[in-house]
């Protein structure tokens, strides 16, 4: 296991390498430079800053350039504010993004999972259908209006919680609420999926067979192994999560990482997009890595 | 399970142990963080004599020679000063000098600076200070994005272009005398010295904490307040300064945060977070107007910014006078206002806002609203009720939340008035502006606005005027405009120079290159109990001539 492992990590390096070189290549194909502002400056003043910044460079140097710096841990500075490092923001900016995703997280798993599980016991009977309607209603419908929604009910109409803002956990609860709900109809959806096959393997049987109550039966044998899927798709909802909602967070004014990512790509701010990327792409990586771990220890019948 | 049976579950296994160490992390982790947001909140409410002030967005790193836009502007110039500064009328005005005097020739600026001044922080404050921060922002070092305010000086190329360390024409004469040698006549340089790139910064605080002297505690300036404390780029906190030459000011605390969304700034200024909320969106004004309560606390006032529609000047069919002039009788500014801006903007009928020098005339007959006249134009230039007009599309960058609505307005009072189908494209501000550089992607129809960085018509005239400028997209070239704004630069005499503006925005506006449509408005929401908060057609007003009323 120790050998796999090793070489798990070390395929992480060519794709990381392959992640910066395309975001590199993508952040530069995009029309418009960083001085494009319309701020007024002489031509002469522009040269400087771009002389200052690498970018009258070709653009190999200036990627090996940028490699350079972070490669010695360096994300570099954002060429729009001056001054802003761009680890200023991910230190400032990703706890916040971070716990939303986490609270919401925490909100698809905690209610699809137990959701999914009645469904799946209660199969084809009244508890089920309305599981899986309030699940298929739940999942069409698109985050934004959600928060609309829960904006215009529970913050105005029946003033339960504050409108927005960041800080204090009465606010952590609509917003992640909005994002974890359409994610907890699908896990919902997965887990009674999952489950229902799971309770027809022959292991099962034996244990109906041993005399297993029903509850033993769904909590002892059959809901860890249901779990599998539920963990792959957990994997991708932490980075789908905690990488920050641009919607979620403007409609909330919520601190986060999605409104810098979104607003770099526009103002072709380089280093920060280029930055972010890299520290995303980087959490996905080790994300994945993770998910591995969690398998062995979810299924021993795993090997590496 | 009793909590001794729990702990027997736990420790029976390496992976219910896991479990269990997770568990107990995840609770501690939550509650402290539930524990500091209250306790931070406890804090806020506790403050007295603090104003608190929501803006658009997070604003620039506090160096002054830095800053980019005017909310980061606006915040900074309560923190650092020059030798002149701005009123809140846009006149230049001495700020840490007692007086000031430009030579004869109009070459040499001396500045008799206060007695006593010191930083922040105690550091004495002298003539020495200002001569290292001029160079500082003209190194390109800095990479200042607005070293140019300084370029006029004399031996400034040379430092921009990293051949020296200190440009000849900036001098400490003695400990209280700042002397500034120009390169050539320039009649706007008052204007530009009394902007960011010029405010004094403290060399040793700079030199102690490298590019960490931005950040509170290191952040130090001259002005009446000072940056303490700063969380994330949500929240800043600004305490006057005690040894502020002007006396301390009456609010203690100034605290400020970035809401980027203003109707959600707007409904927690209604519960009580803030006292003050700038730059509200359309949508956040029209949400104020249906509320009487925040009617009444609703302010306004026109900024120097000119919004206005590029024609190409130099391509058919705008190369014909009658059809750039039957476009600028064509369009409706004032329901644009009514309906896009909800009302809040300025009619605009000349290029240079009011308030700069050289404006004469915002309501210029060469572009006012006349449908009628509009027409024959279109007829007299070969295009009879729009019949053989080309296909044109109006581009525009997304700089403003208003703008599709702006446009779009356009496009249908263009159909209406002169039977003329234009389209629309909307781009990102960037590549919008990248399109325009180069004249072969550049469309023949396109939105623009300029706001001033400094409270003069050289700024406009000089870089997006006159045949070659650097912003001069739309091709217009006019010699007789060109020479009146180059003796408007180089004269010193400020009321021939205002004169000479003025003709050059006639023959400008005679030539129809551009359609003004609005100056822009600054609006603000402020509680009946703060006196003294409010805009100036620059900035923000100086936090010191703030008070709160009990």
């Amino acid at each position: 296991m120790g050998r796999y492992f090793t070489r798990r990590l070390l395929t992480l390096i060519p794709a990381w390498f392959g992640v910066t070189l395309l975001a590199f290549a993508f952040v530069h194909s995009i029309p418009g430079g960083p001085f494009d502002t319309g701020a007024v400056r002489p031509p002469a003043t522009t040269a400087l800053l771009e002389a200052h910044y690498h970018l009258d460079k070709p653009l190999p140097l200036q990627y090996l350039l940028y490699m350079r710096s972070v490669l010695t841990g360096d994300l570099g500075e954002s060429i729009v504010q001056p001054g802003l490092r761009v680890s200023t923001i991910v230190t400032q900016r990703f706890p916040t993004s971070a716990e939303l995703g986490a609270a919401a997280l925490l909100v698809a798993l905690g209610i699809g999972i137990p959701l999914g599980l009645v469904a799946a016991v209660h199969r084809n009977r009244v508890a089920d259908r309305i599981v899986m309607v309030g699940a298929t209603i739940g999942y069409a419908i698109p985050n934004f209006v959600l928060s609309i929604l829960f904006i215009l009910m529970f913050g105005l109409y029946f003033d339960l919680f504050p409108l927005g803002g960041w800080g204090r956990p009465s606010r952590v609860v609509l917003p992640a609420l909005a994002l974890g709900l359409p994610w907890a109809s699908f896990i919902a959806r997965l887990t009674r999926a999952s489950v229902i096959e799971t309770l027809q393997q022959n292991y099962i049987r034996t244990a109906r067979a041993k005399g297993a109550g029903p509850t033993r039966v769904v909590v002892h044998h059959a809901f860890r192994n249901a779990l599998m899927p539920v963990t792959t798709v957990t994997a991708l909802l932490i980075a789908e999560l905690i990488t920050g909602s641009l919607v979620i967070e403007s409609l909330f004014s919520i601190p986060g990482m999605g409104q810098y990512l979104t607003a770099s790509v526009l103002g072709s701010d380089y280093t920060m997009t280029l930055g972010l990327i890299i520290f995303y792409a980087s959490l996905l990586l080790i994300a994945n890595v993770v998910v591995d771990v969690v398998y062995l220890w979810l299924d021993p019948r795993v090997r590496y | 399970m009793r909590p001794h049976e729990w702990t027997v579950w736990c420790v029976a296994g390496r992976r219910r142990l896991t479990v269990c160490a997770l568990l107990i992390v995840g609770t501690v982790v939550a509650g402290a963080t539930v524990i500091s947001a209250a306790s931070a909140d406890r804090s806020a409410s506790a403050a007295g004599g603090t104003l608190r002030i929501a803006i658009t967005g997070a604003p620039d790193p506090f160096d002054p020679a830095l800053l980019g836009d005017n909310r980061s502007i606006e915040l900074a110039q309560n923190v650092y000063e020059g030798v002149l500064g701005v009123n809140n009328k846009a006149q230049i005005v001495p700020a840490l000098t007692t007086s000031w005097n430009r030579s004869a020739n109009g070459l040499v600026y001396t500045f008799k600076l206060r007695h006593g001044l010191q930083f922040g922080n105690g550091d004495p404050l002298t003539a020495d200070d200002f001569v290292y921060t001029f160079n500082r922002s003209l190194s390109p070092k800095t990479a200042s994005g607005t070293s140019f305010f300084l370029a006029d000086i004399k031996g400034a190329d040379a430092v921009l272009n990293g051949k020296a360390k200190t440009a000849s024409g900036i001098r400490a004469v003695d400990k209280y005398t700042v002397q500034v040698t120009l390169a050539h006549k320039a009649g706007y340089f008052a204007a530009e010295i009394s902007r960011w790139p010029a405010w004094v910064v403290d060399s040793k605080v700079i030199a102690k904490y490298g590019k960490a002297w931005v950040t509170p505690p290191h952040n130090i300036g001259s002005g009446a307040y000072q940056l303490t404390g700063q969380v994330g780029d949500q929240q800043y906190t600004f305490t006057a300064n005690p040894s502020y030459y002007l006396g301390k000011p009456s609010i203690g605390r100034v605290s400020v945060s970035a809401v980027s969304d203003s109707t959600a700034a707007v409904a927690r200024y209604q519960a009580g977070e803030f006292d003050a909320v700038v730059g509200l969106s359309a949508a956040a004004i029209l949400q104020v107007k249906s509320n009487p309560t925040l009617r009444a606390q609703f302010h306004t006032t026109p900024i120097e910014r000119t919004v206005w529609l590029e024609m190409n000047n130099t391509k058919p069919p705008f190369n014909k006078l009658a059809v750039r002039q039957a476009f600028n009788h064509a369009i409706d500014k004032k329901t644009i206002i009514q309906i896009a801006l909800a009302g809040v903007g300025t009619q605009a009928n000349a290029w240079l806002p009011s308030g700069i020098t050289g404006n004469f005339n915002a309501q210029h007959s060469a572009s006012t609203y006349n449908v009628t006249l509009a027409r024959k134009l279109l007829a007299k230039a070969g295009y009879p009720n729009g019949k053989g007009f080309p296909t044109v599309e109006l581009d525009y960058g997304i700089n403003y939340g208003e703008y599709p609505q702006v446009y779009e307005l356009i496009q249908g009072q263009l159909e209406k008035n002169l039977g003329i189908k234009i389209g629309l494209k909307e781009l990102p501000i960037n590549a919008f502006n990248n399109e325009l550089t180069s004249p072969k992607t550049r469309p023949l129809l396109w939105g623009y606005t300029f706001g001033f960085d400094y409270p003069d018509a050289q700024e406009l005239d000089q870089y997006l005027g006159i045949a070659g400028a650097p912003y001069n997209y739309d091709g217009y070239s006019n010699r007789n405009y060109d020479r009146l704004v180059a003796r408007a630069n180089t004269e010193s005499n400020q009321a021939t120079r205002a004169k000479l503006y003025a003709q050059a925005e006639n023959v400008r506006l005679a030539d129809a290159p551009t359609v003004p449509l609005y100056f822009v408005n600054q609006n603000w929401l402020v509680k009946p109990n703060v006196k003294g908060f409010g805009y100036s057609p620059l900035y923000m007003h100086p936090w010191r001539q703030v008070s709160i009323q009990p």
